[in-house]
């Protein structure tokens, strides 16, 4: 009994070890299988969140639909689907600031700040054809800049549609040794508001006169800058229908089925009744001057007289009010523009020398030229109106941009005055741009036609230069060993410049330009005049001014801008 | 004895669809072209959305990262340029309007 127990005992043991196995490698098999279905499946659905993941911006970022703006009237461009998402992605930041498209992200609530910057150098080479001058080499910065933007938003204040708009611009003379004319806040300053109905700003800024044609030089900066003929009076270093007016209050119209219209004063402020000092708020620099240079009466400056204010040497060129309308209309390939602008009482009388100056009596006297006529300039206004269009079209091998205007240039004096008055005269501007790929071919042409007179005797181009015209109110050669009454003289001008500019991309560029400038005998105009790093002038070592000059450069640069 | 298979294993499994994600909206091209010069460097805009709670980013083809941001119902500010066209897109918002108010070419 006891052996039929234990063998029974065993065999149950037995078959229960068995069972026991076959059981264990049974499920064993079926783990393995699954682990490695589950394995595969992972694996399957690893690599779709994967792909779903990379493709996710394309797939969430549909084609553009395009909106014809044609289909609709003035200026509104709309519709779109309902967008299901519930906020726009959040922007970038750094160090925890946001950042809103390059510029910086709100220091005050609804304010954008933006950093922004143009840097523009060149090398240039260029000849005067002046005697004792010769072929020169030099290194400019050309109208660099750097700017603090501000943009404080109304409507989350209950102004709709309305912000509170700042500007502080600086030139950055990177090429030249630092003075104050780039100061903080030497370009295009202002504060104002802006709105659907326009936008109202004050401070300083370049004239609606100004900008209405600025587009369409294609040189502009380097020395086959428009300014040497166009918007230029005295045919000299300083275009004076070209300018930036201090103490200034403007009005932007907002774009009407293409019309925009803006308009600037600028009151004269003056001291002197007759424009002849600095105007309230400024000092050492007279009115219609650009800094420290010709005209500023900045002390040591070209034809600068002692005296702060009250010293009444502001004559050459300073003038008292200012107004500056332009009215610019774009439809498509097709542009067109009007402007005026009128300085008041621009005081002249450093050409004449009849300044009466209450602090230096007796000074002034009266000037003759050779043939006996004695000089009468004055104080009268000038003024400035123009008319231009473009047109823009494909050749197949790009765009084309073709710009022109004409200009009007008058001086109102009395007949009297007519002879020596160089301020008055006509000019025409043509420009074509041929865009190919990232390469941008210009060419343009400027003309001067002939003033009424000149109030001055201009040099012949040699030694004799510096020899004055001798002129003691009798009749004289007006041609004489040195100089000659230039208001004998043709002074009509020609500027020709060509050029090419390399866009790397949206932000830099390389270009090269070559210019040239030919004129009559009585003519004395410049390159570069109000747009590069410095003038090109027909000047000898002694400061003589060369009649008739031709004045040749090229020059090639960089230009960045963020 | 436990013959289940691990349940974060059996989780994933069971998860055949994966999980929805956010649709960023269909940006609508605009060519200003037509008023604005091609040499401006910014345009500003006056921005109006319906309904007002709505939102849109504008930005320069190729930037949108330098984007600009407007709020309803109405408000202006600047949207830079690098060439003609320009996007918009909606946040909550059925339809938009623009009007040019101004734009700022390079000197």
């Amino acid at each position: 009994m006891r052996n039929k127990l234990l063998s029974g005992t065993a065999c149950a043991a037995l078959c229960l070890f068995s069972f026991s196995g076959a059981a264990r490698s049974a499920t064993l098999d079926d783990v393995m299988a699954r682990l490695d279905k589950i394995e595969k499946e992972n694996a399957e659905l690893r690599a779709k969140v994967r792909s779903l993941s990379a493709a996710r911006p394309v797939a969430a970022a549909p084609a553009a639909v395009p909106v014809d703006p044609a289909k609709f009237k003035g200026n509104p461009v709309l519709h779109a689907a309902v967008a299901p998402s519930p906020a726009p992605p959040p922007g970038p930041t750094i160090g925890g600031i946001p950042v809103k498209a390059g510029p910086l992200g709100p220091l005050i609530d609804n304010t954008t700040v933006t950093l922004y910057g143009s840097i523009d150098v060149s090398g240039d080479i260029f000849n005067p054809s002046v005697f004792d001058q010769g072929t020169k080499l030099g290194v400019a910065s050309n109208i660099s800049s750097f700017g603090v933007r501000v943009r404080h938003n109304l409507a989350p204040y209950g102004w709709d549609g309305m912000a509170v708009v700042a500007q502080l611009e600086s030139q950055v003379d990177i090429a030249s040794f630092p003075t104050e004319r780039a100061a903080f806040g030497t370009r295009d300053s202002f504060l104002g508001m802006e709105s659907p109905w326009g936008s109202i700003k004050a401070g300083k800024s370049d004239t609606p006169y100004k900008k209405s044609t600025a587009a369409m030089d294609p040189f502009t900066r380097t020395l086959g800058d428009y300014n040497s003929i166009m918007g230029n009076t005295g045919g000299d270093n300083r275009a004076e229908f070209d300018l930036r007016l201090p103490h200034a209050i403007w009005y932007e119209s907002p774009i009407f089925s293409g019309f925009q219209f803006s308009a600037l004063f600028s009151p004269g402020q003056n001291y002197a009744k007759d424009n002849a000092d600095y105007a309230y708020g400024d000092y050492f620099q007279c009115t219609g001057s650009s800094a420290r240079g010709s005209g500023s009466n900045f002390p040591n400056s070209s034809g600068s007289i002692p005296g702060n204010i009250g010293g009444n040497g502001c004559t050459d060129g300073s003038f008292g009010n200012a107004y500056s309308a332009a009215v610019t209309y774009k439809n498509g390939p097709f542009n067109a523009i009007a402007a005026y602008e009128l300085h008041e009482g621009v005081n002249r009388h450093g050409d004449d020398n009849l300044q009466l100056n209450v602090n230096a009596p007796g000074a002034p006297g009266p000037i003759f030229l050779p043939d006996g006529t004695q000089i009468l300039t004055g104080v009268h206004n000038e003024w400035a109106a123009k008319i231009g269009g473009g047109y823009r079209f494909n050749d197949g091998l790009g765009d084309v941009q073709l710009s022109a205007f004409y200009e009007w240039i008058r001086r109102e004096v009395t007949a009297i005055e007519q002879p020596f008055n160089e301020r008055s005269r006509d000019g025409v501007f043509a420009s074509a741009t041929q865009y190919i790929g990232k390469w941008a071919i210009s060419g343009s042409y400027a003309h001067a036609f002939k003033t009424p007179g000149n109030p001055a005797c201009l040099s012949f181009n040699n030694v004799n230069a510096g020899v004055a015209c001798v002129a003691d109110g009798t009749p004289q050669p007006i041609v004489q060993i040195g100089q000659f009454q230039a208001n004998r003289f043709d002074d009509s001008a020609n500027q020709y410049a060509v050029g090419a500019r390399y866009y790397f991309n949206d932000w830099a560029s390389w270009y090269v330009v070559g210019s040239v400038i030919t004129q009559g005998p009585g003519a004395h105009y410049c390159l570069g005049a109000s747009g590069h790093g410095y003038q090109v002038c027909s000047r000898d070592a002694g400061n003589d001014t060369i009649g008739g000059a031709t004045i040749k450069a090229a020059t090639t640069g960089m230009t960045f801008n963020f | 004895m436990d013959m289940q298979p691990p349940p974060a294993l059996v989780q994933v499994q069971q998860d055949e669809v994966p999980p929805e994600l956010p649709v960023d909206p269909a940006p609508i091209e605009v060519n200003v072209s037509k008023y604005i010069p091609e040499s401006a460097t910014a345009v500003t805009v006056v921005v109006t959305l319906t309904p007002p709670t709505g939102q849109a980013v504008i930005y320069a083809a190729g930037h949108e990262r330098e984007g600009t941001l407007f709020k309803g119902p109405r408000s202006i500010d600047e949207v830079k340029l690098f060439g003609p066209i320009i996007y918009v897109k909606l946040y909550g918002a059925a339809s938009f309007d623009i009007q040019y108010t101004n734009y700022r070419q390079r000197e």
